[in-house]
């Protein structure tokens, strides 16, 4: 079922693009930081922001498989935060 | 796909796009990593639940549909614990709060 | 009455099975699916038991279930509503924010009902729960409008009352609220019941804000 060219194409593309764009500007808050929490924050943004993007992309192509793609990506991201959050107060993961 | 469902897909889209502009904006603008963590840890997932929600109405109830709302349940579960870890860790660090009326209230006893 | 948790869990996992693997709508391929789930579910119901609760009060649980339904409404209420207030916060030149952290004492008591509050409050934009207190049973909340106290506590209580419902606690919705114990410098103020008995605490430290 590929998605109806009439309306759905360019709004989905739109969102894909806006997508993109905010993903790389949340990099300018991880190069920048000033603390370590403000990069796991920034990290935190990317991930959600790559989690919509895949939806998006399964809007786009009509492929529903890009779903759970983006079900897992909402899970590494998830375990990436709580692993890096806790390795920077613990200094350790894993007690 | 009849014309009503394009519709609500598109201004979910529309709306999902729009928070999570303002989850990156709020990142970008905000002056510490709390407020930033209000901005980015729920607008963001707001934008993001609302376009799986979208990928819920383009799929109907089976198939990648029903995997879209797991992924909305489950961002939904997720986006508080790591804002608590966040938080919980800049403030053990250290990291000072904006504003001069907003501190910690309570010493740590620890 | 009382009934062994597991098999519930398992239950729930093929249920969680099914939707994961987005069945198609046919009875069969769903009633296949839910085969599977079951075999998965329960076995890793059975070798993780020991993680939760033995035992559950499932009639309890599903009478609770008209107050989660409700609970989620008005969370969701919330949810939407406040997020655009975030919205213009983020987006307005001025960027009129006073955050402030908030020092507020719980009436629920139990890990999951406490969970479950820390998680609606951070969810609700605007409010971000830092720290738990086990001693004083107290949430530090992070508000991006932390200088009006009673804006940030306000629709925490009206989702206590259905927790407090839900999972069965000590009290009840009517009950007053406990002050803050000795807080430097929240002052304290349950907006709840008449003996809340908070009057005439002392106040220290300089930020009085709310009142």
């Amino acid at each position: 079922m590929a998605s109806d060219p009439t309306l759905l194409a360019p709004v989905v593309n739109a969102g894909l693009i806006l997508a993109s764009a905010l993903t790389l500007l949340a990099g300018y808050r991880v190069i920048k930081g000033p603390t370590v929490p403000d990069r796991v924050v920034a990290l935190d943004t990317i991930a959600t922001n790559v989690v919509a993007i895949a939806a998006l992309f399964a809007l786009s192509t009509g492929e529903g498989l890009f779903v759970t793609v983006s079900l897992v990506l909402a899970i590494i991201g998830f375990i990436s935060t709580i692993a890096v959050s806790q390795f920077v107060t613990e200094g350790d993961i894993i007690e | 796909m009849n014309e009503i469902q394009q519709l609500v897909v598109a201004a979910l889209v529309v709306v999902g796009s729009f928070f999570l502009l303002v989850g990156t904006v709020g990142l970008l603008r905000f002056p510490d990593v709390y407020n930033r963590m209000h901005a980015s840890s729920k607008a963001a997932t707001l934008g993001a639940s609302s376009i799986l929600l979208a990928g819920f109405v383009y799929y109907g109830p089976q198939g990648a549909g029903l995997t879209s709302l797991v992924g909305i349940v489950f961002l939904f579960l997720t986006a508080p614990t790591g804002a608590h870890l966040i938080s919980r860790s800049a403030q053990k660090m250290g990291v000072p709060f904006f504003g001069k009326a907003a501190e910690w209230p309570r010493e740590e006893s620890d | 009455m009382n009934t062994r948790k597991w098999p519930i869990v398992g239950v729930l996992l093929a249920l969680l099975w099914l939707f994961v693997r987005g069945v198609a709508l046919d009875p069969m391929a769903i009633l296949g699916e839910f085969v599977i789930g079951l075999g998965i579910g329960l076995s890793i119901a059975f070798i993780f038991r020991r993680f939760y609760t033995e035992r559950t009060a499932l009639a309890r649980n599903v009478r609770a279930i008209p107050y989660a339904t409700l609970y989620v409404g008005v969370f969701l209420k919330e949810l939407l509503t406040a997020n655009i207030d975030v919205a213009y916060r983020v987006l307005a030149p001025s960027m009129p924010i006073e955050p402030d952290v908030v020092v507020v004492p719980l009436r629920v008591q139990t890990d999951a009902a406490v969970t479950t509050i820390a998680n609606s409050i951070t969810l609700t934009p605007g409010t971000l729960t830092m720290d738990y207190d086990e001693e004083a049973n107290v949430l530090y909340v992070h508000g991006i409008t932390g200088r009006n106290r009673e804006a940030v506590v306000e629709p925490i209580r009206t989702w206590e009352d259905y927790a407090l419902v839900i999972f069965d606690e000590e009290r009840k919705p009517g009950d007053p609220v406990p002050p803050v114990p000795e807080a430097p410098r929240a002052e304290g103020r349950a907006d709840g019941g008449p003996n809340a008995g908070d009057a005439d605490r002392p106040e220290e430290g300089g930020e009085t804000d709310g009142e």
